[in-house]
């Protein structure tokens, strides 16, 4: 009889920081959405530089202010409607 | 970034097409350049576009897989006022046509504004996206 070898431990899959179910609330998700913008805006910043510089591509430098223009659009956006939603409670009449 | 794919694809398609009007820019550049006979000619080069998948996302981008360069036996013409020309007064010079290579610019070009085009079309659609339910 053969006994297979046993099979190397899994390391655990990485806690998921993002998102409103991650532990820390509305503004933990706001929080964490506004660095990501930053961080897509770091990134446009640092493309349109090199653009200026002649180092990297024009085409590239505007999608990536494109992207960023979106996803700070996206996250206004949702923010809005969750901060709509607060306002409709705290309006609440008793 | 898988959120705005579109814009990633649409961006390497606008890439391509910038790659393929600088090989014809070269192309018509280099169209009188004079070459001894016993060497080669300038050969036209045109980009092989391939598909890139990006990860994570449907949908595939183009890359530009390589540059292909065309005959260089070019054209053996009598010019002897050339410093290039040999003994018998001739010179190769490059088998590129003008009226060709225009084409080809007219066809990146469109290549290019299509893509820009599709980039803007999909701005937009993620634009209304966020006017849902308002």
């Amino acid at each position: 009889m053969v006994i297979p070898a046993i099979p190397p431990i899994q390391p655990l899959p990485a806690t998921p920081t993002t998102g409103a179910n991650a532990g820390g609330g509305f503004a933990q998700s706001i929080g964490n959405a506004l660095d990501q913008v930053q961080q897509t805006q770091n990134v446009a910043s640092t493309a349109e530089a090199q653009a200026a510089a002649g180092q990297g591509s024009v085409t590239d430098a505007m999608i990536k202010a494109t992207e960023a223009s979106l996803q700070t659009q996206v996250t206004v956006a949702l923010v809005n409607k969750g901060v709509a939603a607060f306002t409709d409670i705290m309006n609440m009449q008793f | 970034m898988s959120l705005f794919g579109s814009l990633s694809i649409s961006g390497s398609g606008v890439d391509a097409a910038q790659t393929w009007l600088n090989t014809i820019a070269g192309n018509i550049a280099n169209m009188n350049d004079v070459s001894k006979t016993d060497q080669a000619a300038y050969g036209a080069q045109a980009p092989v576009f391939m598909p890139n998948a990006i990860p994570g996302q449907v949908g595939d981008g183009v890359a530009v897989a390589g540059i292909q360069e065309g005959d260089t036996t070019g054209i053996v013409q009598y010019d002897p006022t050339s410093p290039q020309a040999d003994a018998q007064g001739l010179v190769r010079v490059p088998d590129v046509q003008l009226s060709s290579q225009m084409v080809n610019m007219i066809q990146a070009q469109t290549d290019f504004q299509a893509n820009t085009s599709a980039l803007a079309d999909a701005k937009t659609a993620y634009q209304s996206a966020l006017t849902l339910g308002t």
